[in-house]
């Protein structure tokens, strides 16, 4: 058994060279295998350098997204961060997008509309966080 | 039924016990989530040391962008604290913040008891001790702090706040076991 995994490598040591060489090609090569390999049920299968098959049968792919302008991660009148949704919205998005003062404070859009148009807000619309007078910074 | 002013609240409620600020507790009772019941205990080396005073919390639909109104439940004696236990505090009325939340009311609150603001007196006697006469001052808060332990166990039950109230009951719990056992142990005697 020793000496059979000591050989093992041994074998497959000129068909790696082989692998190297071809490398600039391998995406090219890939998308052709992609399209001539299936696994057993549907899967991809993977180009190794070894004797193992690999087949990929289900991928979850992960996105992140952050706005340009952030700063600080929450937003502090609703305390939810600024990537999730405001206490009004149900999805995060363009809908409801970072607003930015002249002071430099962050919050929801929703969530510093509706505190400005808040009655305990009037006179005149402040800043929730430094109390200057709120007004948007431009883009 | 959730609403933008409730989940602020359950966020407010998980920021407390994640982070509980030092010598206040709080939590909504156990019905309603715009009903919440506190305590504050007396800052240290002050003459409110010592006790634990509960208050209420009425939420609207409006919160955070109105604030609650707090109310004292056990008595208090304070210039700015009215008979029926309506506090006068900047920030609860017109210097009120949507990023304040519960733990930065009751913080602030218990931040008032030893800095009294003696011009806008909401206990006039309370207010003329404090400037004139500070020994009889703190023999008044004295008896109230006492009152608050007195009054502490009464409504115990009332509020989901059964956890906050055992672990920070223990402090008196304790002090009772404490005695029973110099008393069961008899040897001393």
């Amino acid at each position: 058994m020793d000496q059979m995994q000591v050989d093992e490598p041994m074998n497959d040591a000129p068909q790696r060279n082989e692998d190297q060489q071809n490398e600039p090609d391998q995406g090219k090569n890939y998308a052709q295998q992609k399209d001539r390999e299936r696994g057993p049920n549907g899967g991809v299968v993977l180009e190794t350098n070894t004797r193992l098959n690999i087949t990929i049968k289900k991928m979850h792919v992960c996105g992140e997204w952050r706005w340009l302008r952030g700063g600080e991660d929450t937003c502090g009148i609703c305390r939810m961060e600024f990537e999730s949704a405001c206490n009004m919205c149900k999805f995060p998005g363009d809908d409801c997008p970072l607003v930015v003062g002249t002071c430099r404070h962050a919050f929801h859009r929703h969530c510093i509309e509706k505190w400005i148009a808040a009655p305990t807000n009037q006179p005149k619309a402040q800043c929730p966080l430094c109390r200057q007078d709120w007004q948007i910074q431009e883009q | 039924m959730t609403t933008p002013s409730r989940r602020r609240l359950m966020r407010d409620f998980k920021k407390l016990q994640e982070d509980p600020p030092a010598g206040v507790s709080g939590a909504p009772t156990e019905d309603n989530i715009l009903a919440w019941e506190a305590i504050i205990f007396g800052p240290q080396e002050t003459p409110f040391e010592d006790g634990t005073f509960k208050l209420s919390l009425e939420f609207t639909e409006e919160y955070p962008n109105k604030p609650p109104t707090v109310k004292f439940i056990s008595k208090m004696f304070h210039p700015n604290v009215y008979a029926d236990g309506s506090i006068c505090l900047d920030i609860l009325q017109n210097r009120w913040s949507p990023t304040y939340d519960v733990a930065a009311i009751l913080t602030s609150i218990q931040s008032l008891l030893d800095e009294p603001n003696p011009n806008s007196p909401a206990n006039s006697l309370a207010a003329q001790l404090y400037q004139e006469n500070r020994r009889e001052y703190e023999k008044r808060v004295q008896q109230i702090v006492e009152q608050s332990w007195l009054n502490f166990g009464e409504n115990e039950g009332d509020a989901v706040m059964k956890d906050d109230v055992d672990t920070d009951e223990i402090g008196g719990g304790q002090d009772d076991d404490r005695m029973d056992e110099g008393g069961a142990s008899g040897s001393n005697a």
